[in-house]
């Protein structure tokens, strides 16, 4: 029989109802194609001010994306296979002068060998919380951490200093017999750590600080403007993995910072290995790093870049973006993207929106806010002041001028914004201390990003007129549970035993008691990532 | 047209109508076997979970496409859902909505690296082992960094038995990528060449590097499994075949390789079982015959024959397409003696699409039930040039050589499959004992104390 007559056989079985049971042979390699990497996967950084402590800033880098609580704590550990890394370039060349490298190393059955059981009884401080590698009480499985800090070329430097060895990760807030709520602010503060000697350093679950309605933004924009059901935040009861710092202003100054002014990024990387093994050689050894997760301000990756640049992105270094055509897919977006880009699809809704030649995002995301142009803000919208004075965020360090690159630009010359005049959207909010200068936990960043895409900043400099963007927003304007006001600043994590997830409702077509699997990654839904999901549970609400 | 050739024509119509209907009814058996053992999916279960994921992002992707019927990346999402489905399900029908899908996808943007590579995937699906590779190749030219183009090449090339080219690109592929896909696939290429150490090692490796739960993570804890059971570490396998169902439930291959494990544990009881749940998920011919010949050792003559009676009719249905199963058709003939011209004629067929060493080993075994001894060591010869460390092929090789009289080569086949696994088969580990004890027998006798061969025997640690 052909191919052809074949297929309409089974296409006529198919429609005849009739499952087709035609099993493929398996004796081939079928290994996946793609496979989520959650471990590696970087999921937001932060940089800004420290607000308890304004002559530090405060770098965060966040991985593991969605992290259902009750799934149980050790499915959510760093990897001990994975080069965690937050890098700081402060004069502008878009190479890291700085670099903070965390390496796990995770001890199961520590107690009790040969079980998987996280915990033995109720975690208890460790008997000597001065010293870093004391670990908790009742835990079975423990968790600690290297961290190396590396002057100019974290691959080639040989400045390296080894500031913590075997220091202890903060423990997963379990439940109430195991972590008890009155107890859990002293043991997550317990892994807070001194270096250097005042620098501190935080590891462990925090509460997913991220918050927008991602049904919405998935559902084509169409739940921003058409919404069937109050705004909901897909993050919400969800948590995260968090490496904090906290580095004094004069730290950065020592590493050749002279205006203040710093980009900031964060990866992860894995070793490759060798097919052919001369002599056996165990390729953990080995193998050399390779970068496979990215990040610098938010959203680029997820919503700027399309599909096709993700892995490149991933695997590259800001150096490179505007060789790599980073540049010119974030400055003019419908040339070379097309309609269903971002920036677009933004514009059918606005109807104002420049799809070319955005001048503004080329200095939100890839130069810095330069002093004019920050002034010219300022003088429109009064309380970004301080930004202009302090000399916008664009580094000056450089003769021809900054490297344009994807990094998390701060001015840490600006004051942090006192509780009163704080907005969670920043420069839209007259607010001098949020995005695009730093990042705080806590800023709306999508509103701030659809805005922005929209247009807003041209708007508000008068360049087009286009008051529709101001009004872009995924309508969740707040995270689900309160951030904290001291370092680390991100949330307390939810409980595995009680937590609750907010999707607005059930939908016709959705039943009650699915949620979303982790793995999801956020713009890979938004734009199109091949998104294998793996399966949570979803708690009901108690 | 003559009355003999029109008769003839309207024989083989008939005949063509009568094995349709029977495949009909047969598969509405199977649907119905099937819905039964799924559960409605709309019931938030724990246990059936991850296969209702994928479902609702078919069922996301489709709804998009109702609103937006121009989204190309939504095409390109839902032919992905697909083919996920597909590996879930092992239903060739997911190929083919996975194909339309791509192909408007590809229509809507010619360019599409991401198309191209799930078309890519979707060959290697169907057996189509160029055509993948010239999808690899299509979108290699557009995207020379894209490293999961690199892993369908090689895949491709695996099968093509294009091994050097094949591992090259792997190594290509992890040194743009480390991660569960690129992993898993060093680990079989270490496998192939006899390193199995290192595929061990690697595999362990991606196992870490994928998501906690899910099929990925699932389908490289089952290669684990198969990996320890190769080597006899019978206790280990079946760690990773429970860890494979904990990570995506009640995953066919795990099933599977649970009650291969159990069988050769002597748990026949359990193997049954185990076999039995794997079956009603996808009768799948290399399941269906195991779980045949379990019943066969263990008396059940009735249910095994209804097992092989299912092989062939499986197997026939896609043998039309003469794509899917030529491999695995040829074996059970031959392991079962039956039809040998038939499993001699379909192992040459695909041995001409696909010259990997497993194609030369299954003409190898064909070849010796035919009785043609010398053809089958010339072919067993081309299945161990890589150094695979594969009871089953070295078995093969021992019996061969035994029956052409090379009694020194076969005493070492039989003893390093063996000294692997000395429960590699139900239906062949007794023999290979059998004839190795009369093989060391013979050797005493005729004076040649040499004692057990290990000369050759890499053995491999424990």
């Amino acid at each position: 029989m052909s191919r052809a007559l074949f297929i309409a056989v089974v296409a006529a079985l198919i429609m005849a109802g009739v499952s087709v049971l035609v099993v493929s042979g398996s004796s081939h390699n079928d290994a996946p194609l793609i496979a989520m990497d959650p471990q590696a996967n970087n999921t937001d950084v932060y940089a800004y001010v420290s607000p308890a402590n304004p002559n530090a800033v405060t770098l965060i880098a966040n991985y593991i994306p969605m992290e259902e609580p009750g799934n149980g704590p050790t499915h959510y550990l760093f990897s001990d296979d994975v080069l965690y890394e937050i890098m700081v370039d402060v004069n502008g060349d878009a190479r890291e002068d700085l670099t903070y490298q965390f390496s796990f190393k995770t001890s199961v059955g520590v107690i009790t060998p040969n079980t998987f059981l996280y915990n033995t009884g109720p975690i208890g401080l460790p008997p000597n919380t001065g010293d870093p590698t004391s670990q908790y009480t009742n835990l079975n499985i423990h968790q600690s951490y290297s961290l190396t800090g590396v002057v100019g070329d974290r691959r080639t430097s040989h400045d390296r200093q080894a500031l913590l060895h075997n220091a202890r990760v903060a423990p997963a807030r379990v439940g109430p017999v195991s972590t008890p709520a009155s107890d859990y602010g002293s043991l997550a503060a317990a892994a807070i750590h001194n270096f250097n000697p005042t620098s501190r350093v935080f590891v462990g679950p925090r509460d997913e600080a991220f918050y927008v309605d991602l049904m919405a933004a998935f559902d084509l924009l169409g739940g921003f403007t058409n919404p069937q059901r109050p705004a909901a935040d897909t993050f919400s009861g969800f948590n995260v993995q968090t490496i904090a710092l906290e580095i004094p202003k004069t730290r950065l100054a020592q590493a050749g910072d002279t205006d203040g002014i710093i980009g900031v990024w964060a990866s992860a990387s894995r070793k490759q290995i060798n097919v052919l093994r001369p002599n056996g050689n165990n390729a953990l050894h080995s193998g050399r790093w390779v970068q496979v997760s990215r990040l610098g301000n938010p959203l680029v990756n997820e919503l700027l870049l399309p599909f096709g640049a993700k892995d490149l992105f991933n695997a590259s270094e800001p150096k490179n973006d505007v060789a790599n055509g980073f540049d010119n897919l974030i400055v003019n977006p419908g040339a070379s993207q097309g309609p269903a880009a971002l920036i677009p699809l933004i514009n059918s809704l606005t109807s104002c929106t420049p799809t070319d030649g955005r001048i503004d995002l080329d200095l939100i995301f890839l130069k810095g806010i330069d002093a004019g142009t920050a002034g010219a803000l300022a003088a429109a919208v009064p309380g970004l002041q301080p930004f202009a004075d302090a000399g916008g965020n664009q580094d000056t360090q450089q003769p021809g001028g900054p490297t344009p690159a994807d990094m998390l630009r701060l001015n840490y010359n600006v004051q942090p914004s006192a509780q009163q005049s704080r907005s969670p959207l920043g420069f839209f909010g007259g607010d001098p201390a949020g995005f695009p200068n730093g990042r705080r936990v806590g800023d709306d960043v999508v509103d701030i990003a659809l805005k922005g895409g929209g247009g807003a900043v041209l708007h508000v400099l008068g360049f087009i007129s286009c008051a529709a963007s101001l009004g872009l927003s995924d309508g969740v304007q707040s995270n689900d549970m309160p951030y904290l006001t001291s370092f680390p600043y991100m949330g307390t994590p939810h409980e595995g035993y009680r937590h609750e997830h907010d999707h607005g409702g059930p939908s016709p077509l959705v039943v009650a008691g699915m949620g979303i699997g982790s793995g999801v990654l956020v713009g890979g839904l938004l734009l199109g990532g091949v998104a294998f999901m793996s399966w949570r549970r979803r708690r009901s609400p108690v | 047209m003559g009355k003999a050739r029109l008769k003839k024509w309207m024989r083989t119509l008939s005949y063509t109508l009568a094995l349709l209907g029977l495949v009909v009814i047969v598969l509405a058996a199977f649907n119905l076997l099937l819905q039964k053992g799924q559960g409605d999916e709309t019931i938030v279960d724990v246990t059936v979970q991850s296969q209702a994921s994928t479902d609702l992002l078919v069922e996301r992707f489709q709804r998009r496409l109702m609103n937006r019927p121009e989204d190309q990346k939504a095409y390109v999402q839902l032919g992905g859902a697909y083919l996920q489905k597909a590996r879930e399900m092992g239903d060739l029908s997911y190929y083919l909505r996975a194909e339309e899908a791509l192909r408007k996808a590809l229509e809507l943007e010619p360019s599409s690296v991401s198309a191209m590579n799930l078309m890519g995937a979707l060959a290697m699906g169907g057996h189509q082992f160029q055509e993948a590779l010239e999808w690899a190749e299509r979108s290699l030219k557009l995207d020379p960094r894209n490293a999961n183009a690199y892993g369908i090449l090689g895949d491709a090339q695996t099968e093509l038995g294009q091994y050097e080219a094949a591992f090259g690109n792997y190594q290509t592929m992890v040194d743009l990528k480390p991660d569960l896909s690129s992993y898993a696939r060093v680990a079989y290429a270490r496998e192939r060449m006899g390193d199995v150490e290192g595929a061990i090692e690697a595999m362990q490796m991606a196992v870490a590097a994928g998501p906690a739960k899910g099929e990925a993570t699932a389908w490289a804890l089952v290669q684990l499994g198969n990996l320890y059971f190769n080597i006899g570490r019978l206790d280990e396998a079946a760690e990773h075949y429970e860890s494979a169902l904990r990570a995506f439930d009640s995953h066919y291959l795990a099933l599977a390789g649970l009650g291969k494990t159990r069988a050769a544990q002597t748990r026949y009881d359990e193997a049954i079982k185990l076999y039995e749940q794997a079956v009603a998920i996808i009768p799948q011919p290399v399941i269906l015959a195991a779980l045949g010949d379990l019943y066969a050792r263990t008396g059940n003559v009735d249910q095994a024959k209804l097992q092989y009676d299912t092989v062939e009719f499986i197997a026939r249905l896609a043998a039309i397409n003469q794509v899917v199963y030529n491999r695995d058709l040829a074996l059970f003939y031959a392991d079962h003696d039956l039809k040998l011209d038939e499993a001699l004629d379909l192992a040459r067929r695909e041995l001409a699409v696909r010259k990997d060493i497993y194609g030369y080993d299954a003409l190898a075994w064909a070849l010796y039930k035919n009785d043609r001894l010398e053809k089958a060591a010339e072919s067993i010869t081309e299945a161990l040039k890589l150094g695979t460390q594969d009871p089953n092929l070295y078995y093969h090789a021992g019996m061969i050589y035994y029956s052409l009289g090379q009694h020194q080569q076969a005493r070492d086949y039989l003893e390093r499959a063996l000294t692997l696994n000395p429960s590699f088969s139900i239906l062949y580990s007794d023999d290979a004992r059998r004839t190795l004890a009369e093989l060391d027998r013979e050797a005493a006798l005729s004076g040649n104390q040499e004692g057990p061969a290990l000369g050759l025997a890499k053995g491999v640690a424990r």
